[in-house]
């Protein structure tokens, strides 16, 4: 085993440690905090005056408001009951009425003209880097289904907790301000009053329990609401109509459906009771106990001792409450960022992943005109996967050789090609352009040497142009484009279109966009190779799609386009492969068999006896 | 069909749409689920009496201690005041926390089992009505959602009703002026949240197109779809380069409604009328409390409601502006469940089928739109080798939709044992023909129900064993530990399997064996196999389909040879018809298509 065998293996294995610990185990507060701080971090590279503004006007915000809701109050109040001169109080309430107009004001201004115009930029600036990041992870991330789910799929959720964490703090300032000035104006009135205050930290050790419970009747629910989605999905979805309406299947699934209820009530019954016990009493020790206890209190101070004002009175009243609150929204707030935190983390991780395909961009240019493709004792497996999808692959394709890449189903032909176009990394053996180790050049300008027609292709949402040039489409290129189509057999279709190459397809944006069958779609993306004139030309069964006689015509123009040029196709219908320099006949991963089609019919194995039993149909047993 | 649109449509309703609606949609939920009726109102009148009691209970208190009352009476306040909470608290928290949950999940159950059964029942038309399938997705996944919505906006009227009563009774016992003026700020304060939200529709509808770039440029970096040409050309650039354009519109796009935003919500709403409202009855009032016009609970309770008033008014618009949106749903609701289906039982059960008979048939997807079929007849007797073969678009899938009665064909007549097709029942023919389509579908069941198409008896184990073994599963199933019992794909099981294309297809495939049908149709039964398993299956199907009926679609000629009867299609028409033999003969369409798939494997051999 090679170093860098090793060294991937190692890799691997690191990966799945990480992602299993991750499930198993909840961020640590020191991760939680790193995680917000992170996202903070994002927003202040890309507008560094946005966390300013908005945290200062959260501080100021928040006092004034408790100037203007409560103090205010207070002194109107106490100023009467003790005959203080009017004018001194009215005068007061004026400055404060001023201020938190011009406040009003200020922040109208902020939050129409300045704010959106920075969140869309920095909503801009870090999609950018995702969408940079995601087009360089190597492609088995995409077939890690747990690396998919989490980091890919969710980025856009991702990104609109970035902006969560801005409104969690900014809430959070909010909130600790609101508080401390309450309890300090409560403290100052009367110390005992902040007993009342801690009546809801008590109070917080059961709502503990009542969190936790809540998680496991969320948790509880999840497998019914994926079943129930299946379901639903297989009655309305276009995909299952038929077999719906032909098979009995709907019987069984209607009933599953009718079972998800009861499921539900017991998870409902299980978590819900001590949850709402729970909640019952913390709602009205909160209410009873905290608020009209204090106000009981103070009412007593006020009549029976005298030691408090009216006006005090009526800040106990308005304000108890939102410090008995304060203290647990404060907390809870610490549950958003770690809410925050789990998304962010996915998109940290995200970021900072390093592919394990290096861009490499410090590495040499490939030689312009391709060159001769050579596989060492190439193998390799799927993650996760057993058994290898290519084992111990050996051959070398000169330029200009055209290659048919035949063989079963599953027995490795899509994968060599992915090898070959340097999307996985194979777990054995060497991969060579012109004698060197295709590692060694640097990536795009390695992969710029083919252009590939791949088996699931999908057109782009973009004009005919674009997605044949895959560019941005210059008047000048445009004789280009229609050529292309032309040889690949789309253009009689192109030129119906009133835009002709400029028609936008797929309705995605434009109404008026056209939608391609499965053939015409196949064509468009074949025009590719022709268009771009690359030295390689890879096609992952480039006439499925087609019917006989474009396939036909297709195969023809392909082999004339393609003159000089290295072509690798993989195909079922043998009859191309007849076409071929050299077959490739793969059978379990491996090369079984190699040479033109003359020399494997003489040989008389797989190849001849595939392609007999495909001819033995057109030939006919006379 | 967007969000937006919808907005737009919503506006547009009568008011008395809305009303109707709303009000319909509410019975409706009603008679689903009456208790979610019953205690969303109980619940809303609680909430709306608990903040009327400290509100209540400020005045009081501070009204009696000006007055120089007794410590015991103030008591007394605070005691009901408790007992007020507990009744209305302890309701609050058990509504919320239990009942809540519960009646909207029943109300879900509920309306889904009828929904499912519409849905099972709908044409397989609706699917290509792209406005009715819109409609259809609507109703399947959210019209449970949104009935709840309109129940828990009526729930937040009327608890903002109750409790904004109470506000101004209390506010009005101070000073009526003061309420004449709250009163009509709340007025101009809806009006400009009225306005705002036309502004922000108009704005959102603007940047629609703008959101919907940038969420299919999403699906293109972030889907496996296109994972593999992003990383093999240089088409990341152009995205790149959209989206940064994308953005600099929806900059601009902001920049334009900015001020607009500005000078209504902060100058007109905030400071004309919300500022100005608060604080200038904060400063009347206190004038008044100098003069002693006034009382200090009054006075404190008046200040404190003012603040509460204004967010309560801006709720109860964001609350009414919801309504129209409501009814568009409602009504798209209505119209889905009054849909009946226009393949309907014509009441006759269906016997063996000896013969089918398509008489000049017709048909269209869309009423008006280019026919697809355009005048089809043919006889198929019992027993026959049927293929259809032509291009891509010749209508041959279409027409194997029509004679499962998937659709009902818009002109001619299909006739089963010389009785028209549409006056049997919609299920007993359906039962006896089995099919297979190109897009065929597996269910995340077992293999074994998957195969039978239902759940299935210890009785039913041979006939599924058979059925793989036609196919040739044999092989794979071995390798699979709970043999037919194993689960299909990872949806519920993680011990489940994912098959490939080639052994989907097979499985499909196995089901039209699986039951003893009169009638087989298979739409393109090989396009994912391999050459050696497309062989091995045509071999396999021609063994176990002796004396059944079978019509077939193929695109390989190749497969064709072992039909009776060969139909080759072309816009929509038979063009040529007979054996494989006679077709080469008459040296037309047919014998051209073959050899040019031919000529290869001839070369080569």
């Amino acid at each position: 085993m090679t170093r860098k065998d090793k060294k991937q293996k190692k890799q691997r294995k690191d990966r799945k440690k990480e992602d299993k610990k991750k499930k198993e185990s909840k961020l640590s507060f020191k991760r939680v905090c790193s995680d917000n701080f992170f996202a903070l971090k994002l927003i202040h590279r890309s507008v560094p005056l946005y966390l300013p503004i908005w945290f200062g006007w959260s501080v100021l915000g928040a006092l004034l408001g408790f100037l203007s809701n409560t103090y205010i109050l207070r002194m109107a109040v106490n100023s009467v009951q003790l005959g203080k001169d009017p004018g001194s109080t009215l005068l007061f309430i004026i400055i404060i009425v001023v201020a938190e107009t011009g406040f009003s004001f200020a922040t109208g201004f902020a939050s129409h003209f300045l704010i959106p115009k920075m969140r869309i930029k920095i909503r801009g600036d870090i999609q950018r880097r995702l969408f940079e990041k995601a087009s360089t992870v190597e492609l088995a991330c995409y077939e890690r289904p747990e690396f998919y789910d989490k980091y890919v799929r969710a980025m856009e959720e991702a990104l609109n907790k970035v902006f969560d964490v801005v409104d969690t703090v900014d809430q959070m300032i909010w909130r600790v301000v609101n508080l401390s000035a309450n309890s300090l104006l409560l403290y100052l009135i009367d110390p005992w009053l902040i007993l009342f205050g801690l009546i809801p930290v008590v109070l917080g050790l059961l709502r503990k329990v009542e969190v936790s419970e809540y998680y496991k009747y969320v948790n509880g629910q999840k497998p019914i609401d994926r079943k129930k989605n299946y379901i639903r999905r297989t009655f309305y979805q276009n995909d299952y109509a038929k077999e719906m309406r032909l098979t009995s299947m709907y019987k069984s699934l209607f009933e599953d459906y009718k079972g998800c209820w009861k499921s539900y009530l017991k998870i409902l019954r299980r978590h819900g009771s001590l949850r709402t016990l729970l909640g019952f009493i913390i709602e009205c020790g909160m209410s009873i106990f905290a608020y009209l206890g204090a106000i009981l209190f103070s009412i007593y101070r006020t009549v029976v001792q005298g030691t408090m004002l009216y006006g005090d009175c009526v800040v106990v009243i308005n304000s108890i409450m939102s410090v008995s609150y304060g203290v647990g929204s404060i907390v809870s707030g610490f549950g958003s960022f770690r809410e925050h935190a789990l998304f962010i983390e996915n998109m940290r991780v995200f970021l900072d992943y390093k592919p394990a395909i290096d861009e490499n961009e410090e590495g040499d240019c490939v030689p312009k005109q391709g060159g001769d493709l050579t596989f060492e004792h190439v193998s390799f497996s799927y993650e996760g996967q057993k058994g290898r999808a290519v084992e111990d692959l050996n051959f070398t394709i000169r330029k200009g050789e055209k290659i048919a890449l035949v063989g079963l189903n599953g027995s490795g032909k899509s994968s060599l090609v992915k090898l070959l176009l340097h999307l996985y990394e194979p777990n054995e053996g060497r991969i060579l352009l012109d004698g060197r180790e295709i590692s060694s050049y640097n990536l795009s300008s390695y992969r710029g040497l083919f252009s590939v027609v791949y088996q699931d292709c999908k057109n782009f949402s973009a004009t005919v142009g674009e997605n044949v040039l895959l560019r941005r489409v210059e008047e000048k290129d445009k004789e280009l484009v229609e050529n292309a189509l032309r040889e690949s057999g789309g253009y009689d279709k192109v030129a119906t279109f009133e835009k002709g190459v400029d028609t936008v397809l797929t309705k995605e944006f434009d109404k008026n966009g056209e939608v391609l069958s499965g053939g015409e779609t196949q064509k468009i993306q074949l025009a590719r190779i022709f268009a771009e004139n690359r030295p390689i030309a890879v096609m992952d069964e480039p006439s499925s799609a087609l019917d006989p006689i474009a396939e036909y015509r297709m195969f023809q123009n392909m082999m004339r386009a393609c003159e000089g040029k290295t072509v690798v196709f993989i195909s079922h219908r043998l009859s191309s492969a007849v076409h071929a320099n050299r077959i490739f006949m793969m059978r379990e991963g491996r090369l079984v068999e190699c040479g033109t089609h003359e020399e494997l019919m003489a040989q008389n194995g797989h190849y001849a006896d595939m392609f007999r039993k495909q001819a033995s149909n057109y030939l006919g047993k006379e | 069909m967007s969000y937006m649109d919808d907005r737009e449509k919503a506006k547009k309703q009568k008011k008395s749409r809305v009303v109707y609606n709303s009000a319909y949609m509410l019975v409706k939920v009603f008679r689903y689920a009456p208790d979610v009726v019953i205690f969303s109102g109980l619940y809303a009148v609680a909430r709306g009496m608990l903040n009327s009691v400290s509100l209540l209970l400020t005045v009081n208190l501070l009204n009696a201690l000006d007055e120089g009352k007794p410590f015991s009476v103030m008591a007394g306040m605070i005691g009901t005041a408790a007992l007020a909470f507990l009744v209305l608290r302890g309701f609050d928290r058990i509504y919320y926390l239990y009942l809540s949950p519960r009646i909207s999940q029943r109300l879900h159950y509920a309306m889904h089992k009828e929904l499912l059964l519409k849905a099972w029942k709908a044409d397989l038309a609706c699917y290509d009505d792209p406005e009715y399938y819109n409609d259809f997705v609507w109703a399947m996944n959210n019209a449970d959602g949104r009935a709840i919505d309109i129940v828990n906006d009526f729930r937040a009227l009327i608890s903002t009703f109750v409790y904004s009563g109470s506000v101004f009774g209390v506010i009005f016992t101070v000073s009526p002026v003061v309420t004449v003026v709250l009163m009509t700020a709340s007025v101009l304060q809806l009006l400009i949240d009225r306005k705002a939200n036309k502004l922000y529709h108009e704005e959102s509808e603007k940047g629609n197109v703008l959101s919907r770039k940038v969420s299919y440029l999403n699906r293109v970096f972030y889907l496996s779809d296109y994972a593999k040409e992003l990383r093999t050309s240089r088409v990341g650039e152009l995205f790149k380069e959209q989206y940064a354009q994308t953005v600099k519109e929806q900059i601009a796009l902001k920049k334009e409604y900015s001020k607009k935003y500005f000078l209504l919500e902060t100058v007109c709403g905030n400071l004309l009328v919300g500022n100005c409202a608060t604080f200038g009855t904060m400063i009347f009032l206190f004038i008044l409390l100098v003069q002693g016009k006034v009382e200090i609970g009054g006075f404190a309770a008046s200040v404190t409601s003012c603040w509460a008033l204004l967010w309560l008014l801006t709720d109860l618009a964001y609350t009414l502006m919801r309504f129209p949106l409501h009814a568009l749903y409602t009504q798209r609701y209505i119209e889905f469940m009054q849909r009946e289906p226009k393949v309907v039982s014509g009441g006759l059960p269906a016997k063996c089928l000896e013969t089918l008979t398509l008489e000049n048939v017709r048909f269209a997807y869309k009423e008006g739109g280019e026919e697809i079929l355009k005048g089809v007849s043919m006889e198929i007797h019992q027993g026959e080798k049927v293929a259809f073969v032509g291009y891509n678009g010749a209508g041959k899938t279409t027409l194997i939709k029509l004679l499962l009665r998937l659709y009902d064909p818009t002109g001619g007549r299909i006739l089963y044992n010389g009785e028209d097709l549409k006056n049997y029942d919609t299920e007993s023919p359906r039962a006896r023909m089995g099919a297979v389509f190109q897009d065929f579908k597996l269910f995340a069941a077992t293999i074994g129900e998957n195969v039978m198409g239902s759940t299935y008896g210890e009785e039913d184990k041979e006939a599924i064993l058979q059925a793989l073994k036609a196919v040739s599963f044999t092989e794979k199933l071995a390798t699979l530990e709970k043999g037919i019992e194993t689960p299909l794909t990872r949806e519920f099981d993680d011990g489940g399997v994912n098959l490939s294309g080639g052994e989907s297809q097979k499985i499909a495939i196995a089901r039209v064996f699986a039951r003893p049908y009169d009638l087989i149709v298979l739409d393109e039964p090989s396009s994912a196999l391999d050459p050696v398993a497309e062989y091995e299956l045509n071999r396999s199907i021609l063994e176990h389909c002796t004396g059944k009926t079978v019509v077939f679609i193929s695109h390989r000629l190749s497969t064709t040879r072992m039909a009776d009867r060969i139909y080759m299609f072309d816009g929509g028409k038979i063009i040529e018809s007979g054996s494989h033999e006679e077709l080469l003969q008459q040296n037309g369409k047919y014998a051209e298509m073959f050899r040019m798939q031919s000529e290869n494997y001839k070369k080569g051999a």
